[in-house]
């Protein structure tokens, strides 16, 4: 929101200390961060006002003149005739002499080049003439649109004068984020702003005299308008028009354009800019149509009714829609003419031809205006300041100040209806609020006199007074954004300054959180696995189609976005492995031989759901290993990725026997996802207990060849809840040291193919058995032959020793004699 | 199509056939420069030899194409193994102990959530995680968005094709806040004990917005909300600056401007000195000395209000910041976009090893 200083002291009598810095800071710290601040003088130093005596066509030139301009000799350094007179060549088709009109002289910036790339104007010779600066136009000075020739000013202007005395250009332009004033529709105005801006630095704002409820326009009575508003409950509860007719198009004033563009809007013609000014003034849209467009006969009659579907509509801006139910449309008792709020239509615009008009000013619902705007992809000034809710209650008044305006430029007009006002039932005037003292003590952390919160709201014309414990305050009508005791608590904060507040640090019980176990483990991994070599990643949790279908995933057990930034951003991933799997081949390539990538992540299946009736999120960490030049052909990957979890669940305490079995008919479904891309035969699932822990495995050809993988890669994903539950029930307990010496002995034994655990199983029972009581022993695989007949040679370190005797080497021997 | 081109596919069929016994990676094949060569050649031919030419191309294509994917999946895949044990039987295979410290690394958002989470932690906050599924109520209605309200446009949000249980429709959040509802009412017990709401909820948010340097659809922040009686606006900025100072150990300038969210009344956006040059400007706060840097506000009544806790009697505040962005900052990490990436190049910067 550009708001002007210039402006806001002409016409809302702004009376602050000028000092930039200060205004800047107390607007930020008060009413909003500023995005940008720049003051226009410097950009028209030199500007002056000047008429053209002579102007001549260069021969030998389609276009352009030799000029004579007169300056009243107020510039100095340049060349002049023997008259006093300046030289300078100008291509404009309206230049002309007696015109009056502004002249850059040599040395200064093209306003409009300033802020991209300064242009400096020079003394040059154009078609062997010496120029001396430019004459310019509205669009090259930044104060209209117009670049069809030069500025035109009026006949009675001083000679010589410096034109940002002219136009006021002495002029601070200050762009406010809108954002902080979503709430706040009367601030998408200058008057709005310049009473927050006078209230901040410290003084009591009056509105002017033509914003008050009881000013309403003295109007015709001719039957010429009639408005039938249907929608007075549900999209429009005021609706107001007047027609006015002798009306003569035309430029605006420049002083008019030039405020309209230093807050960001084109001029147009003077009764589009009167509208536009009128909005940027007080926040509320108007909006003007050719009264001869609409009529039928001499008589207007206005419908504001929803739209009908597949009703057409051209805009002003020349592009045409298909209306919606939705829309709210302004309409004669033919056809639309606007879709309210938003845009008028293409064929009731002003235009030069214009000689009466209605003059439209409405209030539309804030919610209807919003979804008209987002169906159709419209955003408009107006659209930007209905949807912030605007105050139905200043229609009549704003409507008085644009005729105001429009008598000014064109002194004829005269209205030619009276003012139609249809208005809501429900529509009740803004009452009192109240909020106790105390609680806006409690906010503020300080105690303010009633008088000096009385004093700070009445800067902002809020009357307020407290009665008994409560402070009393009647919004005034511009403001919708007072409804509760918060809202006055936001007020008296803000208007007294929050800088100004005392800050203090909490005074509470010094009780320590109990820790989240589920996070404490989570960041446990991460440091046990970033100490192994492991580097953590974080990938997205949306994945596309063709990853899921490369990790045979089901598509349809994967929550889908309905509107994807891309194709590659569809899905909820179901495992965390294909997104490691879609991180591997990318950093072998870019010279990475070896390494292990984890992630710490949620996954979501259809049809899992938590207990709040949501989509249940499991926690998993899945952890890949892919080293590039190494052969997996005895699962060499594989048996990497288990080393790995018996380290993770050594460093995470726990002791447990793992049991490794076929990945098929797993019934936890976010396990079995994980376990698709896995390949039979080299994977399996993993358990404790009876409870499911997780997946490893190598991949099957299909994903391994899809993704680039190398041979030697392999993936593991855990269900970290069931860790975290694990660490409760399953903690590796301290054993006493013993002080006898511990004996080791080998043995070895054959297994059939793939039988491992058996062997090792029948060991460890048979060991159990036979040891006498007060023996401990571990057993450690240690080493594995392959004989030629396919069984497999185990050979195992038995390690034990005694608490209350030293062992003998033949003790254990006769023991491991016994085992089969 | 005459003899000649018949017999310039043929020998190029003949080459990729060869090829698909010798290439490791079949999928090559489809790009070889020879079947390249071909599709170019057809718009050089006269019109009556161009159509049947390509037909002969894209059937040769095909064919290729077939004959990798069923060599892909007859490819014999690798022998079963014993998945019980716990290391390879075969003579040659080898065994292969865990990588070493110095090339690991944790994700340096992750590093930074932990010290965020730890600081809070030892201010008296507990944890609880975001959701990365969540619903309107929750994202929105709890936190006095109304149906339909524009403040809503604020959140270029994902929505979800699935709903929920009762048919609600679901969504990516936007922000944390969307946890606000759930933490008020996990720990409401504790204002009846007379201590207060005090939860630090860390998490993963989603923006539907473009990605460049700066922006990003996915990325962390850190909600913060604390109730209880007589709480101050003074309090909340307090506790940000004693938050910032720990984070940034040293003292830091801040300031506040008004902002507007729908969960907060008073809303501010707070800012603080660049802790980088010292308010000199630098790149980080481009030049201004100052970075904006958390949103933050006192508690709206109605949000109180949904979450069952009186607001007569109790008031607090809430924030949320960027994890990304003070990562940024910190580190000087130009490119919001590597730390997706997965690209070890970024990650292993922060190994004990350093790059490589």
């Amino acid at each position: 929101m550009k708001v002007s200083l210039s402006l806001m002291r002409r016409f809302y009598g702004l009376d602050i200390d000028w000092n930039i810095d200060k205004v800047t800071q107390r607007i930020g710290a008060q009413l909003g961060a500023i995005e940008s601040v720049s003051y226009l003088k410097p950009l028209y130093e030199g500007a002056l006002i000047v008429k053209v005596i002579d102007s001549t066509p260069i021969s030998g030139s389609d276009h352009l003149s030799l000029c004579r301009i007169d300056d009243n000799t107020k510039s100095t350094g340049v060349e002049r005739g023997k008259d006093g007179l300046i030289q300078v060549v100008c291509g404009a088709s309206n230049v002309r002499a007696g015109m009056n009109t502004v002249w850059l002289p040599p040395g200064s910036i093209v306003p409009s080049s300033a802020a991209q790339a300064p242009l400096k104007i020079t003394a040059k010779r154009i078609m062997n003439q010496l120029s001396n600066g430019m004459i310019a136009s509205p669009r090259e000075l930044n104060i209209g649109s117009d670049h069809s020739g030069i500025v035109e000013l009026d006949d009675n202007v001083a000679i010589g004068s410096v034109l940002s005395d002219y136009l006021q250009l002495d002029d601070w332009v200050i762009d406010i984020e809108n954002k902080m004033f979503t709430h706040r529709p009367d601030l998408f105005g200058q008057l709005g702003v310049a009473r927050e801006l006078t209230a901040i630095m410290g003084r009591t704002f009056k509105s002017p005299e033509w914003y008050a409820l009881t000013n309403k326009l003295k109007s015709a009575d001719s039957g010429k308008l009639s408005v039938t508003n249907q929608l007075l409950d549900n999209g429009c509860p005021r609706f107001c028009a007047v027609a006015i007719d002798n009306l003569k198009i035309g430029p605006s004033p420049l002083w008019l354009q030039s405020y309209l563009s230093r807050c960001g809007i084109n001029p147009v013609n003077n009764i589009v800019d009167i509208t536009n000014f009128v909005m940027i003034s007080t926040a509320q849209p108007l909006h003007a149509y050719d009264l001869d467009k609409i009529a039928a006969g001499d008589k207007v009659e206005i419908v504001v009714r929803d739209a009908i579907s597949h009703e057409r509509l051209s805009l002003l801006d020349g592009t045409e829609i298909e209306l919606n139910d939705q829309d709210i449309v302004i309409a004669n008792s033919v056809r639309a003419i606007g879709l309210g709020g938003v845009m008028g239509g293409r064929d009731s615009l002003i235009s030069e031809n214009t000689k009466s008009i209605v003059l439209e000013c409405a209030n539309f619902d804030m919610y209807r205006i919003r979804r008209s705007s987002m169906s159709h992809g419209i955003f408009t000034e107006a659209v930007m300041r209905y949807t912030k809710g605007q105050s139905i209650w200043q229609c009549q008044p704003v409507l008085t100040y644009a005729f105001s305006l429009i008598k000014e430029l064109c002194p004829d007009a005269k209205l030619a209806s009276e003012v139609v006002d249809t208005i809501g039932q429900s529509v009740k005037p803004n009452s009192e609020v109240g909020v106790k003292l105390n609680k806006l003590e409690s906010y503020l952390g300080i105690k303010l006199s009633p008088e000096n919160i009385v004093a700070l709201l009445t800067r902002v014309e809020i009357p307020a007074r407290v009665h008994d414990d409560q402070l009393l305050v009647t919004p005034p009508f511009w403001r919708t954004d007072i409804n509760e005791g918060v809202d006055i608590i936001e007020e008296v904060a803000r208007l007294y300054g929050y800088d100004y507040l005392p800050k203090s640090d909490l005074q509470r019980p010094l009780i320590p959180p109990v820790p989240s176990k589920p996070i404490m483990i989570r960041q446990k991994l991460r440091h046990i696995l970033a100490a192994a070599g492991a580097n953590e990643v974080l990938t997205y949790s949306f994945v596309d189609s063709k990853l899921l279908s490369v990790a045979c995933q089901d598509i349809q057990n994967a929550y889908q976005i309905a509107n994807p930034l891309s194709p590659e951003l569809t899905y909820y991933r179901l495992s965390l492995i294909p997104s490691l799997l879609h991180k591997v081949h990318l950093n072998h390539k870019a010279g990475f031989n070896k390494f292990a990538l984890f992630e710490i992540g949620k996954t979501h299946q259809i049809g899992q759901t938590g207990a709040s009736g949501l989509p249940a999120e499991e926690d998993h960490i899945a952890l890949v290993v892919s080293y590039e030049r190494e052969s997996s052909q005895s699962g060499e990957a594989y048996y990497l990725l288990r080393t790995y979890l018996n380290y993770i669940l050594g460093s995470l305490n726990i002791e447990v026997d793992l049991k490794f079995s076929s990945t098929e008919g797993i019934k936890q479904p976010a396990l079995a996802s994980a376990a698709l891309p896995l390949l039979d035969g080299r994977s399996a699932l993993i358990s404790a207990g009876g409870i499911a822990l997780g997946v490893i495995g190598e991949f099957s050809n299909q994903t391994r060849v899809a993704l680039k993988l190398p041979q030697f890669c392999a993936g593991l994903e855990l269900d970290t809840t069931a860790l975290v539950n694990l660490t409760d029930s399953f903690s590796r307990e301290y054993q006493l040291l013993s002080r006898y010496p511990k004996i080791t002995q080998d043995l070895t034994l054959a297994a059939h193919t793939n039988d491992y655990i058996e062997l090792y199983d029948k060991i460890n029972i048979q060991l159990t058995k036979l040891m006498p009581d007060d023996v401990r022993y571990s057993l450690i695989p240690l080493d594995a032959y392959t004989q030629k007949n396919g069984s497999v040679n185990w050979t195992f370190r038995i390690v034990c020793d005694s608490n209350l005797r030293t062992l003998t080497d033949q003790e254990l021997a006769l023991v491991l004699k016994r085992i089969r | 199509m005459n003899d000649e081109l018949t017999a310039e596919i043929a020998k190029v069929r003949e080459q990729l056939l060869g090829q698909l016994n010798q290439v490791q990676n079949k999928r090559e094949i489809l790009r070889s420069p020879s079947l390249k060569s071909l599709y170019s050649r057809i718009s050089t031919l006269d019109p009556q030899q161009r159509a049947g030419f390509g037909q002969a191309v894209n059937a040769l294509k095909n064919e290729i194409e077939k004959l990798i994917q069923s060599d892909i999946s007859n490819t014999a895949e690798l022998p079963p193994i014993d998945i019980t044990a716990p290391f390879g039987s075969d003579k040659a295979s080898e065994r292969f102990g865990l990588l070493t410290a110095d090339s690991g690394s944790i994700h340096p958002l992750m590093r930074e959530q932990d010290l965020i989470c730890e600081i809070f932690s030892n201010m008296g906050f507990s944890t609880m995680e975001s959701r990365e599924i969540d619903d309107d109520w929750h994202m929105f209605g709890s936190l006095n968005f109304p149906e339909g309200h524009p403040a809503r446009d604020d959140y270029d949000t994902f929505n979800i094709v699935q709903t929920d249980e009762q048919g609600h429709p679901l969504l990516s959040p936007a922000h944390t806040s969307t946890m606000q509802n759930r933490a008020l009412q996990a720990y409401q017990d504790e204002l009846k004990h007379g201590r207060p709401i005090a939860v630090i909820l860390p998490g993963r948010v989603f923006r539907h917005e473009d990605v460049d340097v700066r922006h990003e659809h996915t990325f962390y922040q850190f909600e913060g909300i604390y109730v209880a009686e007589g709480v101050t606006i003074g309090n909340l900025i307090a506790t940000l600056v004693s938050f910032l100072e720990s984070y940034y150990q040293k003292n830091v300038s801040f300031s506040t401007q008004p902002f507007y969210f729908p969960f907060t009344e008073p809303s501010l956006e707070f800012s603080i000195g660049c802790p980088f040059c010292d308010q000199q400007g630098c790149h980080i706060c481009s030049g201004s000395g100052w970075i904006e840097l958390i949103g933050c506000g006192m508690i709206h009544p109605n949000v109180l209000k949904a979450a069952g806790i009186d607001p007569n009697k109790y008031q607090g505040f809430a924030w949320g910041c960027g994890i990304d962005r003070l990562a940024m900052m910190k580190y000087g990490i130009e490119d919001v976009r590597l730390f997706k990436s997965g690209r070890l190049e970024f990650l292993r910067q922060f190994s004990p090893g350093g790059n490589l």
